[in-house]
């Protein structure tokens, strides 16, 4: 049976195609980092998106869970030996099994509560971090953590080339696997959940329940992301955890447009080039911070509902429709 | 020979610190009945469903039973999937989803219909309420006043529930649109759900209702034959004052 393709999938096609294209345009080693960083950020950005955006969970640690899976990566990796490739997803793992402990209390919570408990978590993960120092290595870091090899390939060479492709395929493979959650019988519950949490539990919806699923889900990526964050950097620094860290991905979110997926994957790619593209520019290395900030307003003001309301409204149907 | 109830509510009671919003109510309610509470505003009528449905509470002491069944103790989506459904009087729907969305989620969740059967179901139930085909795929935030109540009336047909518990779906409702009320009702009905109705609205509630009950600072103050109830001196001193008696 011929596949019947519409305008989206082919304009996804497109932009999967051209980002493959990508590293054969682009020889610079520092804006094919560029690209891998915003990859990162994307996955991590469009995973907090499903739990922020979709399911209406004030969830501010979910930094902490990409922390723990730079951590969970890295000493897995460097101080057990574990292949990178499975530390990378035993990164992941470890993420979801602390979102799990997060659940406990955030299932039963509501609003301003769930930001407490929640911001409270990243930074007790944090000061465990700093306080285990001989094995974390504290406020040092943990460094010269192997990194992954494909085949006998070794991902060090050819100026990025080889980690260009294994990022641009884990944020591919993500957001791809978080669009079909967010567009299942799983994304309408939880939409409705967000929407109306009362009546959702009349129509049968089991909020607890969904709730623990929403963070599980959303810290995997988010905890696979810092995996390949440590491998790729092959440095684990607490830095992860810093304000900063969560609200430029927050900033991702917000100017990407909520409950979209494909915003916050938009806004990774802007915010880091412009950014790192403000600071080429003589003065502008702390300054650009302030001119980031500014576009962000401006982007709020004339799309309140973030970068990706630009795109075609079809690109947001859900599959129930 | 007496019919077994459905629905059965004993010695329900839900207290505040010192104040007590249902005191001690029990009533039972027959299949395929449309049963009406009404009584005054603060009288303790839409605390009753709270604490039927658990949602967002349950009661402080009393049981409630479906079938015979005790369900007080379930969480709030097993009372839903037990087959006890409720509506609410404000925010009854899921804004940012489609109408059919509304109705798809409350057939997957709440009925257990499988993905493509859910597709049917909610079809048919937006049909069964003539909600107009155009307005199927719009935000439930974007329908009328009239077309939420077709959904939320939609939405429980789809839920396939034994018991409905309706929250003054009447208001905000002009004339000839409680009349069209009074029409889906009767449709529920006709699909073997029964109904337990409150309302303010005393046209509807005589029009629909087998049974009436009502209550007044959480306690039960009559129960009956809708005719023989809104006679009662204690129901005309309590919630309807003699000009209604006399409409």
């Amino acid at each position: 049976m011929p596949v019947k393709l519409d305008a989206r999938s082919l304009g996804l096609a497109a932009l999967v195609v051209v980002g493959l294209l990508v590293p054969f345009v682009v020889q610079d080693t520092y804006v094919r980092h560029l690209f891998i960083m915003a990859f990162i950020y994307a996955v991590v950005a469009s995973s907090w998106d499903l739990s922020l955006g979709y399911a209406g969970i004030f969830n501010f640690g979910h930094v902490a869970f990409f922390g723990i899976g730079v951590y969970a990566t890295g000493l897995t990796a460097k101080l057990l030996g574990l292949d990178p490739w499975l530390a990378m997803m035993f990164g992941g793992v470890a993420a979801s099994a602390a979102a799990v402990l997060v659940a406990l209390p955030v299932v039963r919570l509501q609003g301003v509560y769930v930001v407490l408990v929640t911001f409270a978590f990243s930074q007790l993960v944090l000061q465990v971090v700093i306080s285990q120092s001989a094995v974390t290595g504290g406020t040092q870091g943990l460094i010269r953590v192997p990194t992954i090899e494909l085949f006998g390939y070794n991902f060090l060479r050819d100026f990025k080339f080889g980690y260009y492709y294994v990022a641009f395929g884990m944020m591919v493979v993500a957001v791809a696997c978080l669009r079909w959650l967010a567009r299942s019988d799983f994304g309408l519950s939880i939409m409705a959940m967000r929407d109306n949490e009362d009546y959702a539990a009349s129509r049968g919806i089991p909020i607890a329940l969904q709730r623990l699923k929403v963070l599980v889900f959303s810290a995997f990526f988010a905890g696979l992301a810092g995996g390949f964050f440590v491998v790729y950097l092959r440095v684990a620094s607490p830095e992860v955890f810093s304000f900063s860290t969560t609200s430029l991905i927050l900033s991702m979110v917000l100017v990407g447009g909520t409950s979209t997926i494909y915003g916050p994957v938009i806004a990774a790619l802007v915010l880091t080039f412009v950014s790192e593209g403000l600071a080429n520019f003589e003065g502008l290395a702390e300054g650009r911070f302030i001119l980031v900030a500014v576009a962000m307003i401006v982007v709020l003001v004339f799309l309140p509902k973030g970068l990706a309301s630009a795109l075609p409204k079809r690109w947001g149907q859900r599959a129930a429709e | 020979m007496s019919e077994a109830p459905l629905l059965e509510a004993r010695n329900l009671t839900r207290r505040f610190g010192a104040l007590t919003a249902v005191d001690d109510v029990s009533f039972s309610v027959p299949a395929g009945q449309v049963f009406g509470i009404a009584g005054p505003n603060g009288s303790g009528k839409s605390t009753l469903f709270n604490i039927i449905t658990g949602i967002p509470f349950p009661p402080s002491s009393g049981e409630v039973l479906l079938s015979g069944a005790a369900v007080h103790r379930m969480r709030p989506h097993q009372i839903s999937r037990a087959g006890v459904l409720r509506t609410f009087q404000k925010d009854a729907e899921f804004a940012t989803l489609s109408a059919f969305e509304n109705v798809y989620t409350s057939a997957i969740y709440c009925a257990g219909t499988a993905s493509t059967d859910a597709r049917a179901a909610a079809t048919q139930a937006l049909d069964d309420v003539a909600l107009p085909t155009g307005r199927r795929g719009m935000a439930a935030s974007g329908l009328s006043v009239f077309e939420r109540k077709q959904l939320m009336i939609a939405s429980a047909i789809a839920s396939r529930p034994k018991v409905l518990l309706l929250d003054e779906p009447a208001a905000g409702l002009t004339k000839p649109e409680v009349s069209g009320l009074s029409a889906l009702i009767r449709t529920v009905r006709a699909r073997g759900i029964t109904v337990v109705l409150i309302e303010h609205v005393l046209a509807l509630l005589l029009d629909v209702s087998e049974h009436l009950m009502v209550l007044n600072y959480g306690r039960v103050i009559a129960s009956g034959l809708p005719d023989d109830v809104v006679r009662d001196p204690k129901v005309v001193e309590a919630y309807l004052g003699t000009r209604e008696i006399a409409r």
